[in-house]
């Protein structure tokens, strides 16, 4: 994932090393420095998507109380009609709202809940028949609602710990160049894919010599706060 | 310009100048970012009188324009298009960009550069007004501020390989090695199978010319030649000479096989390949050849 894990093989070891220390090199390091920790709720405040979110469910939420207030003040206490089939005592909670009667039989339903039973299951049949077309809503919200789930917008991601994992796999990765091998394999005139074997015996040489020639430019070794450019003239 | 059987738009609106084709056209130029602005120009006199305000594309076109009329320095055909542009886009920073290009293009460099500063204050991710702002500096002759300028770019937008190798190009004319040389290791990192990277880098390196950067030189040079299709003669030339530099072309240095890299071994192999190129393809050269072969023979012995 990381581009210098993947293709710092291809550059010398010197150069290699510098851009290694550039990300875990002590105090100044990419990965080393200090980072604010954003504050998740801070995130969730601060995120427009989410306080839309919240506004119009509460413009949801209101409405929706001011009924059930009215519609408990009229339609509790008695009963409304009885079910042709017997039914055991956890439907009581179901069927038998706003009614203290622990005797009564189960199949006789209360008003209110009679009231809930068709709210939520005529649904699917109201929508059909009230909205204009649009009856697949549900269905694209909790699309939607998956989406969302998946990219996460606006939720901080842990970056120190990613950093860390970074850096412990920098620290990890061993240096292997890669064109060490090939003036020889072009010379032997072996073809690119037998890089492998072609590689092994001299690529100690070359970083042998590739480690020699960063003691000879003392450029790579020295921990010393880096920029991304070297800035020479 | 096309293999295919079927003739480009461009070649068809050239033969047949229709609106129609010239649209397909245009479309064409835009989406390939072909650099043709004569050809757009011709194309936008035929098709801007009937321009019609439903085509979906007539903003892009009209943009396209624009900058191809000022680089062909028909400056009332640019002030046309970019006026068409400011009435619908009021508050837009292309369109400021294509004002501030206007005046590059009449010479007044320095408002230009004040105009992408200023876009570059108000929105820090704008990549145009950055390239632009370069662009500027580079036409002004001021390579020091434009590589400057691309490096700020480039602290943000670092996967951006064509602009590293602009940086590369503009530090090598500034005679800063070092900087290339870095802009052409990330480059390397961003594109591992592109040749031209490595055979670049090798060519600073051999720049350079410390003993150690031409030991890498040599390396890279002969990754080039193995990555480019059938051996580039630019790379096979750098390995000649930089095998040369490293006492390879002495006679008596072919005998000495020592471990590693060998340079007697890569300078002949690069002298035969060029010795077969230059007998294939331009043997009025090969005297010339054979005489800097000599030379660099004699020299290293």
């Amino acid at each position: 994932m990381d581009l210098l894990e993947a293709h710092g093989h291809w550059l010398p070891r010197a150069a290699f090393e510098r851009r290694r220390q550039f990300f875990i090199d002590g105090e100044h390091g990419m990965y080393n420095q200090e980072r604010e920790q954003v504050n998740a709720l801070d995130a969730m405040a601060n995120n427009p998507a989410m306080s839309n979110m919240m506004s119009s469910q509460m413009a949801m939420i209101v409405p929706q109380i001011l009924t059930m207030g009215i519609v408990n003040y009229f339609f509790s206490g008695f009963v409304i009609l009885r079910v042709p089939f017997p039914l055991t005592s956890p439907f009581k909670a179901m069927l038998q709202q706003g009614i203290q009667l622990s005797d009564l039989n189960v199949a006789y339903v209360s008003s209110l809940s009679w009231y809930f039973l068709n709210l939520f299951g005529l649904r699917g049949i109201l929508d059909i028949i009230l909205s204009d077309g649009n009856a697949a809503d549900d269905s694209k919200l909790l699309k939607q609602q998956m989406g969302q789930a998946g990219g996460q917008p606006g939720m901080p991601q842990d970056m120190p710990k990613i950093f860390a994992a970074e850096k412990e796999n920098l620290v990890l990765v061993a240096h292997d160049w890669k064109v060490a091998g090939v003036a020889d394999r072009l010379v032997a005139g072996r073809p690119r894919v037998a890089s492998a074997s072609a590689s092994a015996p001299t690529a100690k040489h070359a970083a042998d010599a590739a480690v020699a020639a960063a003691g000879a430019g003392s450029d790579s070794s020295k921990p010393k706060p880096r920029r991304r450019f070297a800035r020479r003239s | 310009m096309s293999v295919s059987p079927v003739p480009s738009p461009v070649a068809v609106a050239r033969a047949t100048p229709s609106a129609a084709n010239c649209m397909a056209a245009l479309a064409h130029i835009r989406r390939h970012e072909l650099a043709l602005p004569a050809d757009t120009v011709a194309m936008a006199r035929v098709v801007l009188p009937t321009l019609s305000s439903a085509a979906n594309d007539q903003w892009d076109v009209l943009e396209q324009v624009a900058v191809a009329a000022l680089q062909t320095n028909e400056m009332v055909l640019a002030s046309q298009c970019i006026r068409r542009l400011a009435k619908k886009f009021r508050d837009s920073d292309r369109v400021r960009i294509l004002i501030a290009m206007k005046h590059e293009a009449e010479g007044d460099v320095q408002v230009a550069v004040e105009m992408y500063r200023e876009i570059i204050e108000a929105k820090p991710n704008s990549p145009m007004a950055y390239k632009r702002l370069v662009a500027a500096h580079k036409g002004a002759g001021d390579l020091t501020a434009a590589a400057n300028t691309l490096a700020t770019y480039l602290e943000t937008y670092m996967t951006d390989a064509e602009a590293w190798a602009e940086l590369a190009e503009l530090a090598l004319e500034n005679g800063n090695y070092g900087r290339a040389a870095f802009c052409y290791e990330e480059l390397i990192l961003l594109e591992p199978y592109n040749y031209i990277h490595h055979l670049l880098y090798a060519e600073v390196m051999y720049t350079v010319g410390t003993p150690e950067k031409l030991d890498i030189a040599l390396a890279y040079f002969a990754q080039a030649v193995e990555l480019s299709p059938h051996g580039s003669p630019r790379a096979l030339t750098g390995l000649l000479m930089a095998a040369a530099r490293l006492g390879g072309a002495s006679s008596t240095a072919a005998a000495s096989s020592a471990e590693g890299p060998n340079p007697a071994a890569l300078f002949k192999l690069a002298r035969d390949k060029l010795r077969l190129l230059y007998t294939a393809d331009a043997p009025q050269m090969l005297d010339s050849f054979e005489t800097m072969i000599s030379g660099l023979s004699g020299s290293a012995q």
